[in-house]
């Protein structure tokens, strides 16, 4: 799946009338039109360990291993929806890449440079380059802060000199929010709104790549169908990555080009979303897609049915993450832990029976 | 409950029925109307869904029927909540305690906010029994064990002695349903039991939730936003919207030959995995302001297909069936101006 030359040449532009064309003077004007994708985010083998610490001298005595090897590439124009449930460390992958949380090993590359290892004043313009989206509209804007204020917070810091105030009113103009508004607080919106300052919060800096935190979970259906059709309709005008995470695979089929699988810190699955229906062969993937409620009442599906929840990230099971709730275990599971393999382009499985077993 | 009272009730009127009820709240910048006229039946042994979207008032009519509501501000101004035949309205605070936790229990949505962080869940479970079922201290932790095992947690023993920070989401839901399910109520409303939990916990959550009650034979008033849910469990379905029942009807008819405008749109913005769309439909518009409710029909502003009349004149229900009905001009008798 290539997206069309157009899309990845275009130049990107905040508003319908190009009028911060001026602005964007620091990004390349002409990508080079080649024929891969253009990797905008590389992040490899990414461990993020907590210690936990006993007694009174607070001696370590163990890890919750949160995030436990995971690498994936974040293209540009592209989004890459990553799922699993919670306490699967999804979200700490997020934390980690924009250094919220202190990461053990690995690489984030951004730029040719390591986010994890860069100096503090490098780190401080990379920031500018990714930005959050999160997941509580009612908790993650400052209340006492006016929204002017919280969308222009960044720009004032990454894009000295500039008219804050125009800047913001066209961020909020293209998220859908009137240019007027920006002198009232979080709470005057309501929650489909406040997503919204959270989406123009993020753009502001005109970032080339998006992380957004479950964006919709706490949204209403007909809400969460506007934001997501806004969130698109974004990308394809200003050619952002998209990591997005989120529990819904429904939510995530929609708005994904690639679909990351994730239990319990690692990736199990990476495929591409037109394939979510059919095409995946990992047990989990498998069984999360057939605990969907199906739209329809009467509708049966062939259910994999899981038992048991999610085991502690303090004592991982050895071997294979998954080997606890596994309905197709065999004893390899229990000490080998398996690798991701390439069953085709852009479809990788951490699974030893993938091509054994057969789903009805 | 044994078999032969059971089929005994079963003959009888429901066992839930709420007429007209409606619920105001008094604020500084005016009445609110949370229930505005909504009417209900539960049948004994079956699940009835609420549907709508936040602030359409679910939560509200669930409150009110346990009440809940905060007064001031909230009050019930009208209306009746006829449960086994006995008004709940203006029931005394003695009279409600016996029937909170003992006839109708609740469910609510947050099972990390809805535990009491202080006391271990063993208790929380031995509080209900111990206050309804008069068994003492010790009898009614047996219970409490007995409830855990029920609702599928391993090691019930020794679990009883933890507090709720030790377990997980899912974990948490299932002590909040053990304790809803301690005295065998006749009727369990459960506020989005699963709105908070993970799918593949959801489904085990949603099975349990039904074998439990086919065990039990109660009836159970479900209030959720998530039509999948609805699908899988209810056998009955109100739609809520602006504080009032826009439509109801068995789950078939509501999926299958949703009649209100707002039904049909909500049901084209819910996202299924089967069916690829590049832009998804959506409901144009937003909730309107509840102080300012439009003067006609609540939806008309948002409405793709509204009219005049929809503009001046709150619509009836319009029956298609014994109980499927809709408040919808476009079926209203006269003004049936369908093309």
């Amino acid at each position: 799946m290539t997206p069309d030359p157009e899309t990845r040449t275009r130049k990107p532009s905040l508003s319908p009338e190009n009028n911060l064309e001026s602005n964007l003077e620091n990004v390349p004007a002409d990508t080079p039109l080649d024929t891969e994708l253009e990797k905008v985010l590389s992040v490899k083998d990414l461990k993020v360990y907590f210690p936990v610490k006993k007694g009174i001298f607070k001696k370590t005595v163990g890890h919750v291993k949160a995030v436990d090897g995971v690498s994936f590439d974040l293209f540009k124009g592209r989004t890459l929806g990553l799922v699993g449930e919670s306490g699967c460390g999804k979200t700490t992958v997020a934390k980690a890449l924009v250094k919220l949380v202190p990461a053990h090993q690995g690489q984030v590359i951004c730029q040719d440079q390591d986010l994890l290892t860069a100096p503090a004043p490098e780190l401080r313009k990379l920031r500018k380059n990714i930005q959050m989206i999160f997941q509580d509209p009612f908790s993650s804007l400052d209340p006492k802060m006016t929204v002017g204020n919280i969308i222009g917070e960044a720009v004032k810091f990454h894009r000295p000199g500039e008219d804050v105030r125009k800047l913001v009113q066209d961020c909020m103009e293209i998220t859908g929010l009137r240019r007027e508004y920006d002198k009232r607080y979080p709470h005057e919106f309501s929650g489909g709104q406040r997503q919204r300052i959270g989406i123009a919060r993020a753009l502001a800096t005109e970032p080339a790549i998006v992380i957004a935190d479950e964006p919709v979970s706490a949204l209403d259906v007909s809400v969460q169908a506007r934001v997501l059709n806004l969130m698109k309709s974004l990308q394809q005008r200003l050619n952002i990555a998209y990591l997005f995470i989120t529990h819904d695979l429904s939510v995530v089929k929609h708005i994904s080009h690639d679909i990351a699988v994730m239990y319990l810190g690692s990736i199990v699955e990476i495929f591409n979303s037109k394939d979510l229906k059919n095409g995946t062969v990992h047990p989990y993937t498998r069984a999360l897609i057939s605990s969907i409620p199906s739209a329809m009442p009467g509708q049966k599906r062939n259910q994999i049915e899981l038992t048991g929840e999610i085991p502690s990230p303090m004592d991982a099971p050895p071997g294979c993450r998954f080997q606890t709730r596994c309905p197709y275990k065999i004893t390899r599971c229990e000490t080998h832990r398996p690798l991701l393999e390439i069953i085709k382009t852009g479809h990788t499985v951490a699974c030893h029976r993938w091509k054994e077993i057969k789903f009805s | 409950m044994n078999a032969p009272e059971w089929k005994e009730i079963m003959t009888q009127a429901p066992l839930l029925e709420i007429k007209n009820l409606e619920t105001v709240f008094f604020t500084d910048d005016g009445v609110i109307k949370g229930c505005d006229g909504v009417s209900l039946k539960v049948n004994p042994g079956e699940t009835l869904a609420v549907v709508g979207e936040s602030g359409s008032g679910k939560s509200v009519t669930a409150m009110s029927i346990l009440n809940l509501i905060p007064d001031p501000p909230g009050k019930i101004v009208g209306g009746e909540i006829l449960f086994q035949g006995r008004n709940l309205v203006g029931l005394g605070k003695e009279d409600m305690r016996k029937i909170r936790g003992n006839h109708i229990a609740m469910i609510f949505q947050e099972p990390m906010t809805s535990l009491n962080p202080a006391m271990t869940v063993g208790d929380q479970i031995a509080e209900s029994v111990i206050l309804h079922q008069h068994l003492g201290k010790k009898a009614a932790l047996e219970k409490a064990e007995e409830m855990l095992h029920l609702v599928g947690i391993p090691a019930p023993a020794q679990r009883l002695r933890e507090y709720p920070h030790q377990m997980s989401g899912g974990m948490r839901q299932r002590v909040m349903i053990a304790i809803a399910l301690a005295c065998s109520p006749n009727l369990l409303i459960a506020d989005e039991p699963t709105s908070a939990l993970d799918v593949t916990i959801q489904s085990q959550i949603l099975k349990l939730m039904k074998k439990l009650q086919e065990q039990m034979g109660m009836a159970v008033l479900l209030i959720t936003h998530d039509m999948g849910v609805v699908a899988e469990t209810a056998d009955k379905v109100a739609v809520m919207y602006c504080g009032s029942i826009v439509e109801y009807g068995s789950s078939h008819d509501i999926f299958f030959n949703p009649k209100h405008p707002y039904l049909q749109g909500l049901k084209q913005s819910v996202l299924s995995i089967d069916d690829i769309v590049d832009e998804l439909p959506v409901i144009k518009g937003n909730i309107p302001d509840p102080l300012h409710l439009p003067q006609g029909c609540r939806f008309e502003p948002r409405c793709p297909r509204a009219m005049e009349i929809c503009k001046k004149e709150r619509p009836q229900p319009v029956y298609f069936n014994d109980e499927h009905h809709a408040c919808c001009w476009l079926h209203g008798g006269d003004h049936d101006t369908r093309s």
